[in-house]
């Protein structure tokens, strides 16, 4: 392996774009190529998609990262506050800006509103005001 | 030459969105003859189902398409067409829509006509040109990857 796929989203960066990094880079690598690249703030934090903790710039990306990559998302900000409403009741946590749309449907369909998977799978989450759906983008990315 | 319908698919699927896909192990992009495409996506079983995608206008208009046999070069027999138990994927994989040609999902260009109602009864499974052929390749998986996916009546060859 001579590089590694990084596939990031992030605060002002559209949708899911790819950098490919050496096998020595680090986190911090990755956020000076995603300021020069996109303008992302210099005090912009880097998150694995769907954690809830930082990275830590110093850490090796190959330590993150698996055979088919690593997903991260970039932002200024440490949680979104995401309020999910169905059938007039209302869900609302923290979550961190790396979390998949498809992680806080989980939580809202399964947990907070006692669907079934199968149930679950009839409804989707739509960012108010609008009708898309896009699983796997990072739920801060709107 | 190649036109602008080809060479926008070309460029989707060069794009990041599309690349992730591959590398998870969702998708894969097998051939393109154009108009058609050719794109196997993965089952929870880990079966890969082709689906032949016509997408001339790319990507103002929609693709249409269906299960597709390699071997054959035909679409795919009914009996090796994946299965659901009465829900969502019986009613997108439904053999007795169009002889097979096409899915029966609101993003699929054939489909679509006639069922202008689509537009306010599902909303976000309407083709939206800016997100291209993964829109109708994540819809595809997600209904591969659910509980009422079963596999097929036969096992292929």
């Amino acid at each position: 392996m001579t590089s590694i796929d990084v596939f990031y989203q992030g605060e002002g960066i559209g949708e899911i774009a790819h950098i490919e990094l050496e096998h020595g880079a680090t986190f911090a690598t990755l956020k000076t190529s995603l300021i020069e690249k996109h303008g992302v703030a210099r005090d912009a934090l880097l998150f694995l998609e769907d954690e809830d903790e930082p990275l830590n710039e110093t850490t090796l990306i190959k330590d993150r990262a698996s055979a088919k990559g690593l997903k991260v998302h970039i932002h200024r900000c440490r949680h979104v506050e995401v309020t999910v409403t169905f059938n007039a009741e209302t869900a609302e946590r923290r979550f961190s800006p790396s979390a998949t749309v498809a992680r806080v449907k989980r939580w809202a369909a399964e947990k907070k509103f006692g669907m079934s998977e199968d149930e679950a799978g009839e409804h989707v989450l739509q960012i108010a005001g609008t009708h898309v759906v896009r699983r796997r983008e990072h739920i801060s990315v709107r | 030459m190649i036109g602008p319908d080809q060479r926008a698919f070309e460029t989707d699927v060069a794009k990041a969105t599309f690349r992730l896909g591959q590398a998870e192990g969702r998708w894969r992009l097998i051939s393109i003859a154009w108009p058609y495409v050719f794109i196997g996506v993965i089952a929870k079983d880990g079966r890969e189902y082709v689906l032949r995608l016509n997408c001339t206008g790319y990507p103002q208009s929609p693709p249409t398409g269906g299960p597709w046999d390699m071997t054959t070069n035909q679409i795919l027999a009914f009996d090796l067409w994946p299965r659901g138990q009465g829900g969502r994927v019986s009613a997108v994989f439904r053999t007795d829509w169009k002889n097979g040609t096409a899915l029966y999902l609101p993003c699929d260009r054939e489909s679509f006509i006639g069922h202008d109602s689509w537009r306010t009864e599902m909303p976000s499974k309407m083709w939206r040109p800016a997100d291209g052929i993964v829109q109708y390749l994540e819809l595809v998986h997600e209904l591969l990857q659910s509980r009422d996916y079963s596999a097929p009546l036969r096992s292929a060859a």
